[in-house]
């Protein structure tokens, strides 16, 4: 298929499904003010894709009011550049903390409980040191023990209680920008399972019913909205991943108020990415056992029927 | 001419100082942002007896050209490396400048504590050279390096002795409090100082142990100035040899000196005798304060008349009366009577040296094992583990009481193998102080109690960084030899061992998969486990691919013992790079295609929801 070829068809696609959903949308908008839960976004670079999805959703001004501090969590465990897809695309982060700071926010904070040592590397070979500190905002360390303080899991299930970090405390506004990509433990990594860099000792984690504490971990974690960069989908030698070939470029992206409904809808990407393009596994739903455990503890929905989603295709 | 030394010793001090903080830089670097051409000219490696090792360990002229520059600069100038570039000398030399300080500030004079340090610290009279001490610690130094047992020059010779105070108090201690002043400035908000990676703390006993050097040296600076470099150090002995026969050397000026003695009250090296007019040459530092401190400006410097006599042929008339240390009785410079050794000190020193090498050689054998440290019998190693271990032959003897039995002690990536560097390594904590990751430690008796204080890895704080090699650049005597970035990828320096019957995916039934999304070179496989429809996988070690690195034991999380830990090699291997035949588990179903940049986008309706 030639290029040209390829836009058209892409494009008539988009158009062709945009009439049923705009008039799902029409019915629903009548009891949820016309605002969606759920923006997915296809077909443009990351920061672009963000700008379109965002300006869908109400704007960053319905999320952040003027004079709150925002703490955004990327994904930023392995020191792998961005071409890898290992980590939150950096122009993606840069965007969102450029928005925060227009929509008023005071300050805007960015950590993450790299996987080993040698943090401070990896926040600058992922460029999101750069992303964030460019804009103004601040990359506050995730590796010291005396950052995280002992907070209780009410709705736990197996995760009764455990050490978050300073940021991820009852913070005013908290935004969840994971990389979709594979994982050789829990399958497929995005949202819910991000959370993990919140917290000091995952080890415990890993020993008790790893997928029963990420869905615990959630019922715990206030977020405001959850975006996941599917813009390089990694699908096999996950999660660090080990050359860039194993992470295609696919142009996706969510916004979800819905961080249950956001890993869903992720991992049908990861599906049809994997399909698409003969690598991977295309796992489903039933799968990734951390998604449904969430959704049991009321955290989401694992039915994408009951939001009201807007679909935008930017090819 | 008092004014010339005067401007002189500021001289020297001035080169010490910049010396001794360009030397401290690595131990002070707990950020490890040094530039590079730090590294490359590493100015350890410019240390009399490390430079000696790496040459004598690598056979290379170029790593030995600071042994080769100072010993010809004793024969020059004296013992000026002991004044100028020896960093625990020059360590002495601040801490007998903090000593005295309170007697010399105004506002401090005047109280209990600077009339006591007053009438106290830093008088100095002139001893006669201690040669018995002198020269048995020196034949320990020379036999240490003949036979291959240099981590006994780590508690004698001054780099290692410095490099303990720095590495095991000055290290930790800073790293401790940037973390506390950077957590307190957190809770207002302000996050510009970054906490240290990894955890710096050392082991109680280290910082005990290098406390302990720390005072003892501290007292006797204070009370004898560089006493230790007069009776313990070997390199003061061994430039001694050569210090007496120097071309340029101080002397009295008898028309001018009026026998006060305020030279030798300011000799810190305790080689002056005013009373006689006589300097002790074996024992100066060339200092220069007594010089600088001279009132009369009695003290000069001028040719040796030794050598003068060498090229004249004629008996020297010039030289003054006092001057002495020419050459007295042998032609012969290193002749038993020209270093002043009576003819019972000898037999005796060698004696009492054979013994220490006798019980000191016995390392492999284990005087760890005898009291039941370090590798002994397996008693209680592994209790509790189910199944039993394999240990391979060509596996570490070295293991750690309690643990399981197949974890053994890996030596550092470039030390070769575990004898080299076991042998090499004077634990000067350098490397320890470097590792990014905080994993080097000085050890108890991990290597056995004749391996005490040198440094090993602890994979329970963290794990060898795959990219960094920052211990193989640090290392200044050769025992972790220098590898680029790129070669370190692939040294393998152990073999991590998987046991099933620990990890949790078959205990517990649940997901893990920590250690294979940890492992840097793809050496652990997922593969199926159990029923298809639990869909749950366990690790597969490719013991080929593994490098060794720790960081599957790091974070596996079962406890007490890991379910995956590395198994250290003897020798070092190179290890083989993963491809995708070596796989165990190829799904069926899966086509085959070459991997590509660009997801083909769905034609019609780019959302699969």
């Amino acid at each position: 298929m030639k290029r040209r070829e390829f836009v058209y068809k892409v494009a008539l696609g988009a158009a062709a499904s945009a009439i049923p959903a705009g008039k799902t949308l029409f019915a629903d908008a009548k009891e949820k003010a016309g605002l969606p839960d759920m923006v997915a976004i296809h077909g443009g670079t990351a920061a672009d894709m963000f700008e379109k999805g965002i300006a869908e959703m109400g704007g960053m001004s319905r999320f952040v009011k003027k004079g709150q501090t925002v703490v955004i969590k990327p994904n930023i465990g392995w020191d792998r550049p961005p071409e890898y897809g290992a980590n939150t695309d950096p122009g993606l982060v840069a965007k969102i903390v450029k928005y925060c700071f227009d929509a008023g926010a005071k300050e805007v904070f960015c950590f993450d409980h790299t996987c080993g040592n040698d943090w401070d590397n990896r926040y600058k070979v992922s460029g999101i040191a750069a992303a964030v500190e460019s804009n103004g905002g601040k990359m506050v360390p995730g590796n010291t023990e005396n950052m995280y303080e002992p907070q209780t899991v009410p709705k736990g299930v197996s995760l009764k209680d455990c050490k978050v970090h300073k940021l991820a405390i009852n913070p005013d506004v908290f935004i969840n920008i994971p990389v979709l990509k594979h994982h050789g433990g829990a399958k497929i990594t995005c949202a819910l399972k991000n959370y993990m860099g919140c917290i000091w000792d995952r080890q415990w984690w890993h020993r008790n019913n790893m997928p029963q504490c990420i869905a615990d971990y959630a019922s715990y974690q206030k977020t405001t909205l959850t975006i996941v960069d599917a813009y390089r989908v990694m699908l096999e030698h996950g999660p660090r991943g080990k050359s860039p070939e194993f992470s295609p470029i696919a142009k996706y992206q969510l916004i979800s108020t819905d961080i249950v409904a956001a890993d869903v809808a992720a991992t049908q990407i990861f599906a049809s990415v994997a399909k698409a393009t003969g690598m991977g596994v295309p796992y489903k739903l039933e799968d990734i056992k951390y998604i449904e455990a969430a959704e049991k503890l009321g955290v989401g929905t694992t039915d994408l029927s009951k939001l009201n989603v807007k679909r935008i295709s930017m090819a | 001419m008092n004014k010339i030394f005067r401007i002189l010793k500021k001289f020297r001090v001035l080169i010490a100082l910049a010396i001794f903080f360009a030397i401290s830089a690595q131990f002070l670097d707990i950020y490890h942002s040094l530039p590079k051409p730090y590294y490359m000219y590493n100015p350890t490696a410019t240390l009399y007896a490390p430079s000696l090792s790496k040459m004598l360990a690598m056979g290379s002229l170029a790593a030995g050209s600071a042994f080769i520059t100072f010993t010809i600069c004793a024969l020059i100038f004296g013992r000026i490396y002991c004044s100028f570039f020896c960093p625990f000398g020059i360590l002495m030399d601040i801490i007998r400048r903090i000593g005295l300080s309170p007697s010399k500030i105004s506002f401090l004079k005047k109280t209990s504590l600077g009339k006591f340090c007053a009438k106290n610290f830093g008088k100095y009279k002139y001893v006669r050279a201690r040669n018995f001490i002198r020269y048995f610690f020196l034949g320990i130094a020379i036999l240490a390096i003949a036979f291959g047992y240099k981590h006994l020059l780590g508690f004698i010779d001054p780099y290692p002795l410095y490099g303990k105070i720095m590495g095991c108090i000055v290290t930790p201690l800073l790293a401790e409090s940037v973390n506390t002043i950077g957590l307190a400035l957190s809770n207002i908000g302000v996050y510009s100082i970054k906490p240290v990676d990894g955890n710096p703390a050392v082991a109680l006993y280290a910082f005990g142990f290098a406390l302990l050097i720390l005072a003892a040296i501290s007292l006797a600076t204070l009370l004898r100035g560089r006493l230790y470099c007069n009776t313990i150090c070997p390199v003061g002995a061994f430039l001694g040899v050569f210090s007496r026969f120097s071309i340029f050397k101080i002397a009295f000026d008898n028309s001018k000196c009026v026998s006060c003695g305020i030279c030798e009250r300011n000799c810190k090296a305790e080689c002056v005798d005013a009373k006689n007019k006589n300097i002790d040459f074996s024992k100066c530092v060339m200092c220069l304060n007594c010089a600088a401190q001279c009132p009369k400006g009695a003290i000069y410097l001028r040719l040796n008349p030794g050598i003068k006599k060498l090229f004249s042929g004629k008996k020297s008339e010039s030289a003054s009366a006092g001057a002495s240390a020419d050459l007295k009785k042998s032609p012969f410079p290193l002749h038993r009577e020209n270093l002043g050794i009576s003819r019972r000190t000898l037999p005796a020193a060698i004696l009492a040296l054979g013994g220490i090498l006798c019980s000191a050689a016995k390392k492999d054998a284990g005087i760890g094992k005898g009291l039941g440290m370090g590798k002994g019998k397996m008693r209680n190693a592994g209790l509790g583990i189910g199944g039993n271990c394999k240990i391979d032959e060509d596996a570490s003897p070295y293991f750690i009481e309690g643990e399981r039995p197949d974890k053994r002690l890996a030596s550092p990536p470039g030390s070769g193998s575990i004898e080299s560097f076991l042998n090499l390594c004077t634990g000067c904590q350098i490397c320890t102080a470097a590792c990014k990751s905080q994993i080097l430690k000085p050890s108890l008796s991990e290597w056995g109690l004749s391996g005490f204080m040198q440094p090993f890895m602890d994979f329970s704080q963290g794990f060898c960084l795959h990219t960094c090699h920052a211990c193989t650049k640090a290392c200044p005597t050769g025992a972790i030899k220098f590898l680029t970035s790129k070669e370190k990828l692939l040294v393998k320096i152990g073999t991590a061992k998987f046991k099933k019957s620990l990890c949790v995916v078959k205990t517990d039934g649940t997901d893990c998969a920590a250690c294979a999304e940890h492992c840097p070179v793809q050496a652990i496989e997922m593969i199926p486990f159990g029923k298809l429809e639990n869909s749950l996988y366990i690790p597969y070690v490719h013991e080929d691919v593994c490098i060794g690195c720790g960081a599957c034991e790091y974070i596996c999380p079962v406890t007490p013992h890991k379910a995956i830990v590395v198994q250290g090699l003897k020798v070092h291997k190179k290890a083989v790079v993963f491809n995708e035949s070596m796989r165990i588990y190829k799904p069926k179903e899966k086509k085959k295609t070459t991997p590509t940049q660009n997801a083909p986008a769905p034609s019609d309706n780019p959302f699969p929801f």
